[in-house]
């Protein structure tokens, strides 16, 4: 078996993602669904009720006001918003954790993950663009193939590093030489043995080469490209790889995105993650 | 004591004992100053060029950027008793994606005003280690003025 199909095959072997998260997601994207029935199969699952109020009233959601019940949540955040919170909880204390195979000390991952996510949203602001709901729950999901890699597998950093450098290729294209996979592919399986809907695959998959991206993805995958490459130069969530990645000219145009655009997002981004990261701790979600 | 100095901020010290350190500097860059004979120092952790940007947040946060940053500290150490003849100056930081195609290069603005305003200020700066793919954490040991970088995993002084 070459690299490719272990890491293939070990990605069989990770944890499910927390089954009643998954249905509860699996109801939110059925049109059929009312919203106050999801809002009451939440509240039957006492942890995930605890982390989701917990992220919803940090400042960034809530502003000012105090949700107490996910009734509330609900209809004060909108269902959009209570996806991403349940998917926030539920990749919350795995990406906590330090990830050694990228040099990534704990919580930097997660941080990179939020940042990316609020990046995208900030960038839609800026640029008064129609962000679509899945942006931001893109932005939590686009690394979460370095985890696999990172900790389920602990590859070997020093021969892709030094393939990176060596022939000045990004950081992504050196994995898949060595590995015969990058984290983008290796995050994009995991979710489809999630049962993730394509919306959220297929950015994911395409995070490092958006001109690939099926056209009803590309915005999404256009933001979370520029999104996580804005973090990575402001040095949030930057392990051994550094910034040697590339941003792609076309997202830059699709977007139409200058300089000015870049800079009003970084300047506000720090005190936005802030906001979100207030109320949080290593090990405060469980 | 280790102090640490966040993204947009900088801190000063005269104790001896303590240490100065920035982390995970990429684009962003850290500038350390260092006066040998009053054994003072600082640190600061620039994330843009210039504050026009948003003057605004240039009131509430100047650390943010190098043209309302670096003045404030140099001022600070003056205040403290910090010579400017005397002033040592050591650069990190300003780290480029791989190929951003030429649209933000944040990291080369920092560098480029960051040395305009010190050549200002008649401050040289003695080294610097800035540019490439690689994030970087930079150290400021107030005893000495020594100044270290970690980055990929290796150490050296600056």
């Amino acid at each position: 078996m070459n690299s490719r199909e272990k890491i293939i095959e070990k990605i069989k072997e990770i944890p499910a993602f927390p089954t009643n998260s998954a249905s509860i997601l699996n109801k939110i994207n059925n049109p059929e669904s009312h919203i106050l029935d999801i809002a009451k199969e939440i509240e039957t699952d006492p942890t995930l009720t605890a982390n989701v109020l917990k992220l919803a009233n940090s400042a960034y959601f809530a502003g000012h006001q105090t949700i107490s019940t996910i009734r509330e949540a609900v209809i004060l955040l909108g269902i959009n918003r209570i996806q991403q919170l349940i998917i926030a909880t539920a990749i919350f204390p795995t990406a906590v954790k330090p990830l050694q195979g990228y040099d990534l000390p704990a919580g930097e991952l997660i941080k990179h993950l939020i940042g990316t996510a609020i990046a995208s949203e900030l960038l839609g602001k800026e640029l008064k663009g129609d962000v679509p709901p899945h942006t931001f729950t893109v932005g939590l999901l686009h690394d979460i193939g370095k985890i696999v890699l990172g900790t389920f597998i602990e590859i070997d950093p020093e021969p892709i590093i030094k393939k990176a450098y060596d022939e000045r290729l990004s950081f992504e294209k050196a994995e898949k030489e060595i590995l015969g996979i990058d984290h983008s592919e290796v995050g994009a399986l995991l979710m489809q043995a999630w049962n993730f809907p394509n919306v959220l695959i297929q950015p994911v998959l395409y995070h490092h080469e958006p001109d690939k991206a099926p056209r009803e993805y590309q915005l999404v995958t256009d933001y979370v490209h520029i999104a996580s490459n804005l973090c990575l130069e402001c040095g949030i969530g930057s392990g051994i790889d550094g910034l040697n990645y590339s941003n792609n000219i076309n997202s830059i145009e699709r977007l139409n995105i200058d300089m000015r655009t870049v800079e009003s997002v970084i300047c506000k981004l720090i005190g936005e993650i802030n906001t979100f990261m207030e109320n949080l701790k290593t090990g405060d979600i469980t | 004591m280790l102090l640490t100095v966040g993204i947009s901020d900088m801190k000063i010290s005269s104790n001896p004992e303590d240490v100065l350190v920035t982390y995970s500097l990429g684009s962003c860059v850290g500038i350390a100053i260092y006066d040998p004979l009053q054994k003072i120092g600082g640190l600061i952790h620039c994330m843009l060029p210039l504050s026009k940007v948003d003057l605004e947040k240039a009131k509430d946060v100047p650390y943010m950027f190098v043209d309302t940053g670096l003045p404030l500290m140099l001022q600070t150490l003056f205040n403290m008793g910090a010579d400017r003849k005397r002033l040592v100056a050591k650069v990190a930081g300003g780290a480029v994606l791989l190929d951003d195609n030429g649209m933000f290069r944040i990291g080369e603005r920092n560098h480029i005003v960051v040395r305009k305003l010190l050549w200002k200020n008649n401050i040289l700066i003695s080294s610097e280690d800035v540019g490439g793919t690689l994030a970087r954490t930079m150290y400021l040991h107030i005893i000495d003025g020594k100044t270290m970088i970690k980055s990929a995993g290796k150490e050296y002084e600056l």
